[in-house]
Formats: C-alpha cells, sequence, structure tokens
C-alpha cells in the first residue's frame, strides 16, 4: 500500500522540524517547512519541481493525456490539504508519487468497469441469434515499423498497455523513472524482495507482451 | 556463476560487469545477448520519459489549489483532530440513543395490544332499586332476559332481588353448594375469571347463581369444551300459555319426554317436583339458579325439554 498521508496526531512546529530529517536539508523539505510556516508560494515551488514527472507517470499508468492531467491535479490538490501533517518520513517525491498511483489505481479500476460496459454494448448478433464480440481494431504497431524512430516508441507505449497495473506502475518507476529499489519500496509499499521479484516479473511480462513487435 | 543467477542479477543497482557476473558474462554469449537486449529496452524506456509536459498543467493545478478555502490546510487540520477526537464517542451516543429509542418502542409494543378497558363497573342494586325490580313480574314472557355476560351484569333496575329463603350477598350464594354442579360452577369460574382479571370491583357485582343464564352459542361450546352441556327447556305456566325456551345444565333437565313442575312461591321460592309431585332435590339447585334470577311470578309451571 502506497504511503498516503497519514495523520499521526497534531504537531508543534518544533516536533515538525525535528520530523524532517531529510527534507529539511533537500529543497523540497524547505519548501514543505515554508508552506507550514504560511508561505503558500512555496507550494508552488514543489509543484514546478514535481509536476513534469507526475505527469510522465500519470500518463503512462493511464495512457491518455486527459486523464494524466486530472490525475495530477486531484495528487497536488491532496497533497496541499495534507501536507501540514506530512512527517517526512519518506522524500516528499516518494510520498507524491504513492498518492498518484493510488489515483491511478482508482481510475484504472472505474475505466475497466466502463469498459466491460462498452464490450457488452458491442456485442454483436450472428444469423443464428448468436452473440458474440466485436472483433476490435488490431493495434499492435507493424514489426517492421518498430525499427523506425517513432514506432519503436510506440510498441513500448503498446506493450507497456498490455502489462498488468501492478506489472506497469512498477516498470515505470524503476525502468523509465529510474528510481531506487528502496525508494520504490516506500512508494508501492513493500519490502525491497518483494520489490526485485515483481520487478522480474515485470519485465517477463514486458517481454512476452513485446514479442513479434520488439525487432 | 549460473544463467538464471545473472539474470537475476544484472538489474542490481551497481556494476554487473565485475565479479562473478562479469566473469559470467564474459564466458556467456547468450545472457551477453540477453543484458545487451535489456540494456537496450531499458534505454527506450528511459527516453520515454522526457516526453513534452502540457503548457497548461501548472495553471490548472494552482487554480484547483487557490481554488480551496484561504487558510485550507490548516484549517483542514483542526477538523481532523476534531473528527479524530470525538468520532467515538458522538458514534457511541448515536448507538445509544438509538437503542434507548428501540427499547423504549419495544417496551410501549404490549400496551398497544392491550385490550379496552373494561366497561365501568356497576354499582350494587340499591334496596329502591331492588323493590322496584319486582314490578315487572307480571308475566311470564318478561322473565327471560337478554344474556349479558358475566361482566355484563343487569343494571341497577332490573337487578334480581335478594331470596329471603336464599342468600343474597354474593360471597353467600358463591358458597352455597349446589345441586348438579356443572353448571354453577362453570359459571362460578367465569366469575373468579373475570374477577382476579379485571379487579376487586367485580367482587362486588352479583355472582354466578343470582345471573340469568341464557348462554349464548359461543358460550355453550366454550363449556362443551370442558364437559358441559345444556338442554333447551321449554317452561310454561298453568296461567299463561306461552312457554319460555330457556337452557339448562343437562344435569339439571327434565330426561327424555318427563316434564317437572315448577312452583314459584310467593315469597319467590322456587320448588322442583316430578310429575307424581316428588321434590327433585337433585336438580333443585342447577334449576333454581337459572330460574331464580328471572324473577318467575308466583304459580306453576310446567318444564320439559323443548321439541326439536
Amino acid at each position: 500500500m502506497a504511503p498516503e498521508a497519514v495523520y499521526r496526531g497534531p504537531m508543534d512546529r518544533t516536533e515538525r522540524a525535528q520530523s524532517m530529517p531529510v527534507g529539511a536539508r533537500d529543497d523540497d523539505g524547505r519548501d514543505v517547512l515554508r508552506f507550514r510556516e504560511g508561505n503558500e508560494s512555496a507550494f508552488e515551488s514543489l509543484v514546478f519541481r514535481h509536476e513534469r514527472q507526475l505527469y510522465q507517470i500519470a500518463l503512462r499508468m493511464l495512457g491518455g493525456r486527459e486523464d494524466a492531467m486530472e490525475a495530477v491535479q486531484e495528487t497536488f490538490l491532496r497533497i496541499f490539504r495534507s501536507l501540514k501533517d506530512f512527517r517526512g518520513d519518506a522524500a516528499f517525491r516518494t510520498w507524491a508519487v504513492g498518492i498518484l498511483l493510488n489515483l491511478c489505481r482508482s481510475r484504472i479500476a472505474s475505466s475497466r468497469e466502463r469498459m466491460r460496459r462498452r464490450e457488452m454494448a458491442l456485442l454483436k448478433v450472428d444469423a443464428e441469434g448468436e452473440m458474440s464480440a466485436v472483433d476490435p481494431p488490431d493495434q499492435r504497431p507493424d514489426p517492421e515499423a518498430a525499427t523506425l524512430g517513432g514506432e519503436l516508441r510506440r510498441a513500448l507505449e503498446y506493450a507497456l498497455g498490455q502489462v498488468s497495473p501492478e506489472h506497469r506502475e512498477i516498470l515505470i518507476l524503476r525502468e523509465i523513472q529510474g528510481m531506487e529499489y528502496e525508494e520504490l519500496g516506500q512508494a508501492l509499499g513493500c519490502a525491497q524482495g518483494t520489490v526485485k521479484s515483481r520487478l522480474c516479473r515485470a519485465r517477463q511480462a514486458l517481454r512476452e507482451a513485446l514479442e513479434g513487435v520488439w525487432p | 556463476m549460473r544463467c538464471e543467477e545473472f539474470l537475476r542479477v544484472m538489474d542490481e543497482d551497481g556494476p554487473v560487469q565485475s565479479g562473478d557476473a562479469g566473469a559470467h558474462l564474459a564466458s556467456c554469449q547468450a545472457c551477453r545477448r540477453a543484458f545487451e537486449e535489456f540494456l537496450s529496452l531499458r534505454r527506450e524506456l528511459r527516453a520515454m520519459s522526457e516526453g513534452e509536459t502540457p503548457a497548461d498543467l501548472h495553471g490548472l493545478i494552482m487554480a484547483r489549489v487557490r481554488a480551496e478555502p484561504a487558510g485550507g490546510p490548516r484549517r483542514a487540520g483542526r477538523f481532523r483532530w476534531f473528527r479524530a477526537a470525538w468520532a467515538g464517542p458522538i458514534a457511541a451516543l448515536v448507538l445509544f440513543a438509538a437503542l434507548g429509542g428501540w427499547a423504549v418502542l419495544h417496551e410501549l409494543q404490549p400496551f398497544r395490544k392491550m385490550p379496552p378497558p373494561p366497561a365501568p363497573p356497576i354499582a350494587r342494586p340499591a334496596p329502591q332499586a331492588e323493590a322496584k325490580a319486582k314490578a315487572p313480574r307480571e308475566t311470564a314472557t318478561n322473565w327471560v332476559r337478554p344474556y349479558q355476560g358475566l361482566n355484563g351484569a343487569r343494571p341497577p333496575e332490573t337487578a334480581p332481588p335478594a331470596h329471603p329463603a336464599e342468600p343474597s350477598g354474593a360471597g353467600e350464594a358463591a358458597s352455597v353448594p349446589l345441586e348438579g354442579g356443572a353448571f354453577p360452577a362453570n359459571a362460578e369460574s367465569r366469575r373468579s375469571a373475570s374477577a382476579s382479571a379485571e379487579g376487586p370491583l367485580l367482587q362486588q357485582l352479583p355472582t354466578a347463581s343470582a345471573i340469568p343464564h341464557n348462554p349464548t352459542q359461543l358460550e355453550q361450546e366454550e363449556d362443551a369444551a370442558q364437559g358441559i352441556f345444556y338442554v333447551l327447556c321449554s317452561l310454561q305456566s298453568e296461567d299463561n300459555g306461552s312457554p319460555i325456551v330457556v337452557s339448562l345444565p343437562a344435569t339439571a333437565a327434565p330426561p327424555g319426554d318427563t316434564h317437572w313442575w315448577v312452583v314459584v312461591k310467593q315469597n319467590g321460592g322456587i320448588q322442583i317436583t316430578d310429575a307424581r309431585g316428588q321434590a327433585l332435590a337433585a336438580a333443585q339447585g342447577g334449576i333454581e339458579s337459572v330460574l331464580a334470577p328471572l324473577h318467575p311470578s308466583p304459580g306453576r309451571y310446567s318444564l320439559q325439554r323443548a321439541s326439536g
């Protein structure tokens, strides 16, 4: 489980400062402290620093620009509401990524339900009265074209969309965003051993999804 | 190092080209190919992180943040403290109130199902009323009055006069041993049941032996369940030809086609004899308890089973 903001009771200013040994030494930590002291422009600095990365993660997770923008906005809104209680047990970036991943999981779950309903609506009835699904258009990239610049990217995006959300998120965080194991464990809420085994299975799933489209 | 182990550690943070992994990589062509493929894939994936960010994203984020109420985070914090501290007690209070309300409603339930309050008790007949009650004793048709139930004893003006030869008090009448016993015993049981159910006021009412007994069909069925049966009998005055039909306990009714004589004396006393003039002590009590409350006019009556 990703570390959502956990409320552990009110803290005074000294306690807050002492509770952030890591954050107090970097830019994020300073901005968090400034924000707690009432300087709301510090929050905009945090947005500037992390919006791009959060958007890229959301875009790979959700696959659509609008959905990704909405998820990032909602993430920062939640951060704004609960930043006062952020204790700094993990880095600000890890905490923010955890919030974003939770939002993405919820959106994926609801979009799956929408897709299931859409597929039900697309059932076709043949001459015998039997119902069957309408064949979806083939969106697989052309293997030969994949060797060309833009098509290789498209093949990877396609393959990422084919793996499960659990595998997708760890591939995005590790292979695309380059997060370390420790940070991955904090963002995903699991031990490092679990991170490694899940990552191994995720790579295998990605290779299978790339079968035939990866040169 | 084996191939499986190399494939597992090739992603570890840090260089894999050194140590055992490096030696294995140099010697195993398959692992070298897999490693190159892995690096190629990672390179492409890392390149995906360099995508553009929508130009309006920052403005949208800050617009939503600024739309939050002024001082939102601090105020939200205070309310969160309030919620955390009071959520438990408030929930307990609501639960307690709900349970209490349910218990009160549950307790009130039997009162809703209670029968209507009993009819107001009827006062005992006053001596003047008793004297007045003797007036209607002119014809035999006046004798039989509708059965009003044990609780619905007649109004004071129609209350039976105390028979000189009979016990007049309620307690005394109840204590008189009645021959043929089933009917009076049953009536007495009804009276005591009613008295116990409706309180001491009813103990002031006329006793079973003073109440005319013309039981309804329902009452006869109830008594039949206890082994008490009734026989329709015809009571006919020698002076007036109109017969009166009364229900007598089977133990007090004339047997078969025979008829008995009922003599009502001037003092109200009742005597039962057979056709030969022999007193019927066995039926005396049962018949007397039925007829005495009817205040029959003095005279001689023929009592026999009603035809049909």
